[in-house]
């Protein structure tokens, strides 16, 4: 295998990095790495929401019922909508008023000690979806290029576009012979060359590795409620998790999962629905495998339902018509 | 018959000789005693030193994680900063709540 080019960065108010080798002949591995730096780094300046001028919140304040979109920004409503419709409204990125309300409405800080969040924290119960959800009123017209969705309906982008972020990335870097995206923690690896890459997680209690997987060519990502949490306005503990039944925080007893997908997109939705669903059904939300963190640090390794460990990706149509030069 | 004690100059040098030789086997059996104290010390602190760096510390007795567990070869959890580098094998991928 030659050499490996690498980058690792500040991004989406965490740290991204990449990993490829042998880009072929589009050019060279530390050319396709510095591409996909470059597009990071302006995803995060086009869908922060903390930016009133990023495409995401002129999408968000538009008044108009159909509104205009960016192919991605076409990509992400339809992720919103397919993630909330395979999890029966449980991923629900449309709460970002409830989000607002419970206290996260800028960069947070230093994460309060998990183990004193969980201290403070509410009795136990699985998460539920929202009696009153606006999540099926999106509608996305590709061929128009348009958002359907009645004006006020606003969506976070969450961990759901970083996992979509980094599948978009992979999409431009399958020609090399391995890559590895990490796009905050949601992780997508790949290549032509079928390299097995070691994929590891870390736990939320002391940051020690618990588990390793040796993936050629799947999305990983982790969902939990230790890495964003505060003490709101009337000093109650909360994180950026929701429950769609309450609109508040979701406390189930799971407090981190790891899911394994063909894509870093599904990773991160079912990762969310295993932390939502609480510690009964958390493990049949990770049919590819993963790993589940109880609020009391005992975890549990999910083994695939598949004899395989390693995940096929289906072909994806490549974001745009002319294959990119990295030279 | 003749005699056979050996004049008093020879049974000096018999007894030199003896004595000689004595020192010889002394000498011998010294550099022995320590060459092999020493190829044990040598052969015993590297042993200590592979598994100590190995993770495992006779000291305390117990084996740390497998190190294919331990020591992430790249993680994403602490870096700080834009870095650039380039390796032979495929770097470890650490993922986390985002």
């Amino acid at each position: 295998m030659s050499a490996e080019a690498s980058s690792t960065f500040p991004c989406f108010g965490s740290h991204c990095a990449v990993w490829a080798t042998g880009a072929g002949d589009r050019g060279t591995a530390a050319g396709a790495v510095a591409l996909a730096e470059r597009s990071l780094r302006s995803w995060h300046e086009r869908f922060t929401r903390f930016d009133a001028a990023s495409e995401l919140s002129a999408f968000n304040a538009d008044p108009r019922d159909a509104v205009p979109a960016s192919p991605l920004m076409l990509r992400l409503t339809q992720v919103v909508r397919d993630a909330a419709r395979r999890t029966g409204g449980l991923v629900d990125a449309t709460l970002l008023g409830e989000l607002e309300a419970a206290g996260y409405r800028a960069d947070l800080g230093r994460p309060l000690p998990l183990a004193v969040a969980l201290g403070l924290a509410p009795p136990r119960r699985p998460a539920g979806p929202s009696p009153v959800s606006r999540w099926g009123e999106i509608a996305v017209d590709a061929d128009a290029g348009v958002v359907r969705r009645p004006p006020g309906l606003r969506i976070d982008s969450g961990g759901i576009a970083k996992g979509m972020f980094a599948d978009v990335l992979a999409e431009l870097l399958a020609p090399c012979d391995a890559f590895a995206v990490d796009c905050a923690g949601d992780v997508r690896v790949g290549g032509a060359a079928g390299i097995a890459r070691p994929v590891r997680v870390t736990s939320p209690f002391d940051g020690g590795v618990l588990h390793e997987w040796a993936l050629a060519d799947a999305g990983v990502a982790t969902s939990g409620i230790g890495r964003r949490s505060w003490l709101d306005e009337r000093g109650r503990v909360a994180h950026h998790l929701l429950d769609p039944a309450t609109g508040r925080p979701a406390y189930t007893g799971v407090v981190q999962a790891t899911a394994i997908a063909a894509t870093a997109t599904e990773a991160e939705e079912r990762a969310k629905l295993a932390v939502l669903r609480g510690p009964e059904r958390a493990a049949a939300a990770l049919p590819d495998g993963g790993l589940v963190v109880y609020d009391d640090g005992s975890h549990d390794i999910v083994a695939p339902r598949t004899a395989a460990r390693s995940v096929t990706i289906p072909a994806c149509a490549a974001p745009s018509s002319s294959p990119p030069s990295w030279a | 018959m003749p005699d056979s004690t050996p004049p008093p100059t020879d049974r000096r040098a018999l007894a030199a000789g003896k004595a000689r030789a004595h020192r010889e086997r002394t000498r011998r059996m010294r550099r022995r005693v320590a060459t092999g104290a020493a190829t044990a010390f040598i052969a015993l602190f590297a042993t200590i030193s592979v598994q100590m760096a190995a993770g495992n510390d006779p000291a305390t007795g117990t084996a740390s994680a497998k190190v294919k567990a331990s020591a992430p070869a790249a993680s994403t959890s602490s870096s700080t900063g834009s870095d650039s580098s380039s390796s032979s094998t495929p770097a470890a991928v650490t993922t986390q709540q985002s």
